[in-house]
């Protein structure tokens, strides 16, 4: 019972909190300086035209009234069109959704690979070789930034090695390297924190006494350490895949990949309003789902948390 | 659970991320019979009443048909239409040979009057509404023949029939298409998809991909890699060079008609001084920029049209470099290295750009300019420079055809929003010839007429004119034919082929 009430606290919350950012994502864009009209229009069009459009977008209204047409199309899947397309907004989004998804996805996927490993390593041989090599690799994942990283990942495994494809979604394999590229920066930050976790947890009593049972190592660090120290991994995971789903804007521009990143660009290029307010909209909205959804994920995994938190 | 060490797993690991890497080198090279063509950002639209970026209105000219083209000399030319002047208010149009959309169906008077209706209606907010909003009537009087009467006297009309003609029952469909049957050399083989466009020759079936890869480095690459088999623009002068040297690859260089010019405001400010206009254009090195920038990639201009059109000057007389002259007007104001005039340069945040400003800051200071650079996003930029809110910037002209573009951007009423006389440059003398080459009977008087507008914008220097950009393409060893022209139009496609046995590029 208790936990039903703050499952509906924490998605009371989660409401809330899209309506504010979505509030303001509207307050932004018009805030934001240059007239989609003269955008769409040019500059030979006459002030007549210029006011008939201002007055067919709606940009005429009071604020409230845009507020509240805003909000009403929002409700009513009614995103608007596209001003340079004219498509529906809605179907722009959901065609690049998925190409987003299987980034992101396939981003997680690779960083789980590298960062679980290189974590456990370190934090089993703390201060040695291994640690500080972990720490080395880490930190040099970390610290290259996407838009260094890809271009080397193309040049080596693209141009010279000819394994993966330069850019694009042509072929299967050309999620690999723009998802190398995000993952490597995710694994570092992913196998630090759980190697601090581990080093905290290996220490505690329970450890002690799972091996104390007769458990072996392995089976102990499984069992018990693994479980206990992915909490804090899967809080920076959860906000690492919130800011991957709302698009990694400089790898799909890098790579070429079609997804909400490029989307958000071409709409910055062509001043397109409606489309990039659709754009931030979506990003924010996942990256606060998708938090709140890790919260309720840590809240299962360990019972001592408060779901409303 | 496995006995084995985390650090095996992380080497077995690794080892399955290389394997699999290197598993997909079979499948990394797209299909070979398709032409892979690179753009640097995708066509907004496939829909010409509503194309306005470059790749737009030239895919568009491969899907559709228009009335009117433009000859080398940009002369409006007979494409699906021939035309009358019944008065300069009115023209006849009639179809000159029988054209049919992909679907069969015959194109019509209706269809293209039906086209050009739908640009007039304010719904559509079709950014071509301007250029087309004298026309007070069109209507089909045959299938095909078409009256249009004009608000006001126009003899430039035909070239402003451009756009392709699309068919009447689609755009009366309460559906609101956004991809129309197409009537021209190609059609779309897949539905559109602006990141991957998808056309078809219509004459042998070759397919031809319009790829878009945004970075500028991974589009050279993915064209030493053989990914892409053609690029046209969009390459920096350094990644062109460093992509002629790679086997496979070849560099063309056409002439090409953007224009870019240094802007002033004439409406306030110090640089409402003509001498002061005079002294920062005699300050600029512009052979220096095109030579070291460009790498030779653009031709100096000297004026808003190029040489070659038919009214523009074919020999202009060069503005020259000249410091110490420069030096000399800017101490008769009382200016000089001791004294610097303070001038504040606004630009976009576009990285070309603001290189470009710094070397103009450099030459600037020589004579005792101290130029303050102001880089803004596009949006605030722009706004700035249509409030004529600035003291210089510098801008490029896309596409110009016709020379209306001298009352567009020099009129005195045409002071935004009324027009794009950004500078507030009014002029009595100006305006004057712009109407009389506008009333001008013929092409060689209005021609005339012109070429004394640009004589005048070369004394009072509301621009000063930069350099038109050349249109470079850069190809793989297996393109052959292909060939565009002043325009960067992708019409040469219509006659290009692969040589399939040649290899892409340099192969791994």
């Amino acid at each position: 019972m208790m936990r039903t009430f703050q499952f509906a606290t924490r998605l009371l919350a989660t409401i809330a909190t899209l309506l504010g950012v979505s509030l303001m994502v509207f307050l932004l864009m018009q805030a934001i300086p240059g007239d989609p009209v003269d955008a769409m229009l040019g500059e030979r069009a006459s002030g007549a035209d210029r006011m008939a459009l201002r007055e067919a977008l709606g940009l005429e209204a009071s604020l409230p009234e845009q507020l509240r047409r805003y909000y009403g199309g929002l409700l009513t899947g009614d995103w608007g069109r596209s001003l340079q397309t004219q498509e529906p907004i809605l179907d722009l989004l959901v065609a690049r959704a998925p190409g987003t998804l299987m980034l992101a996805g396939s981003a997680v996927l690779l960083a789980l690979m590298l960062a679980l490993p290189l974590g456990i390593w370190s934090a089993l041989r703390p201060g040695r070789l291994p640690d500080h090599f972990a720490g080395a690799v880490a930190l040099t994942g970390g610290a290259v930034p996407g838009f260094i990283l890809g271009p080397v990942l193309i040049m080596v495994f693209a141009v010279w090695l000819g394994w993966a494809p330069v850019g694009g979604a042509d072929t299967r394999g050309s999620v690999v390297l723009p998802a190398l590229t995000l993952a490597l920066g995710m694994a570092a930050v992913l196998s630090r924190q759980l190697r601090a976790a581990l080093l905290e947890v290996l220490d505690e009593d329970f450890m002690r006494a799972a091996r104390a049972r007769g458990l072996g190592h392995a089976a102990a660090l499984w069992r018990h350490g693994l479980r206990n120290a992915a909490i804090p991994v899967l809080t920076v995971l959860g906000m690492q895949l919130g800011a991957l789903l709302g698009g990694a804007v400089i790898t799909e521009t890098v790579f070429s990949w079609p997804g909400l990143g490029t989307l958000t660009m071409e709409a910055i290029e062509r001043r397109d309003y409606p489309l990039l307010q659709g754009c931030v909209l979506v990003i924010s909205a996942a990256w606060v789902i998708v938090n709140r959804l890790t919260d309720l994920i840590t809240a299962w995994c360990d019972p001592r948390i408060d779901w409303s938190g | 659970m496995s006995n084995r060490s985390p650090f095996s797993n992380l080497v077995a690991e690794l080892c399955c991320l290389c394997l699999a890497l290197s598993l997909l080198a079979g499948c990394a090279q797209p299909p070979d019979s398709v032409l892979r063509f690179g753009l640097p950002s995708a066509p907004a639209t496939l829909d010409p009443r509503l194309a306005t970026d470059a790749a737009a209105a030239r895919l568009c000219r491969l899907l559709y048909i228009a009335p009117v083209d433009f000859d080398s000399a940009f002369r409006p030319q007979p494409a699906l239409m021939r035309w009358d002047m019944l008065a300069p208010d009115r023209y006849v149009f009639r179809l000159q040979r029988e054209a049919r959309f992909h679907d069969g169906t015959v194109i019509s008077a209706e269809d293209v009057a039906a086209t050009y209706r739908s640009v007039l209606d304010p719904t559509l907010a079709s950014p071509h509404h301007g250029a087309l909003a004298h026309i007070a009537s069109i209507e089909a009087t045959d299938k095909g023949t078409l009256e249009i009467r004009l608000t006001r006297p126009d003899p430039l009309f035909p070239g402003l029939l451009t756009l392709g003609v699309l068919p009447a029952r689609e755009l009366e469909s309460a559906s609101r298409p956004t991809v129309f049957t197409g009537s021209g050399g190609f059609r779309l083989a897949a539905p559109f998809n602006p990141q991957r466009i998808q056309l078809e020759r219509l004459e042998d079936g070759q397919r031809i991909d319009f790829l878009v890869v945004p970075n500028e480095t991974t589009r050279a690459l993915k064209l030493a890699r053989g990914e892409l088999d053609l690029v046209q623009g969009g390459i920096s002068p350094e990644l062109t060079e460093w992509l002629s040297h790679e086997p496979g690859v070849s560099v063309q260089r056409v002439r090409g008609t953007v224009y870019t010019y240094l802007g002033f405001n004439l409406a306030e400010g110090p640089t409402r001084d003509p001498r002061v206009r005079r002294a920062i254009a005699l300050a600029i090195d512009r052979e220096a920029l095109v030579r070291h920038v460009f790498k030779a990639q653009a031709r100096l201009a000297e004026g808003v049209l190029v040489p070659e059109h038919w009214a523009g000057v074919a020999a202009p007389e060069p503005l020259k470099h000249d410091p110490a002259q420069s030096r000399q007007l800017l101490a008769e104001l009382g200016y000089g290295l001791a004294q610097p005039l303070e001038l504040t340069y606004k630009t976009s945040n576009d990285f070309f750009r603001r290189r470009i400003a710094t070397i103009l800051q450099d030459q600037l200071a020589v004579v005792g300019i101290r130029l303050i650079i102001r880089s803004h996003d596009w949006g605030t930029f722009f706004g700035d420079i249509r409030r004529g809110d600035f003291e210089l910037y510098a801008l490029s002209w896309v596409g110009l055809q016709l020379p209306d573009i001298f009352r567009q951007a020099f009129h005195s009423t045409s002071v935004p929003p009324a027009g794009a006389n950004r500078g507030r440059y009014a002029s009595a003398d100006a305006d004057a010839l712009i109407e009389q080459a506008e009333r001008a009977p013929d092409e060689a008087s209005r021609a005339a007429g012109y070429r004394a507008v640009q004589r005048l914008l070369a004394q009072d220097l509301p621009y000063v004119s930069l350099w038109f950009e050349d249109i470079v393409v850069v190809q793989g060893g297996r393109v052959v034919g292909y060939d565009t022209d002043m325009n960067g139009h992708y019409d040469g496609l219509l006659n290009t082929r692969l040589a399939l046995d040649a290899p892409r590029t340099a192969q791994p």
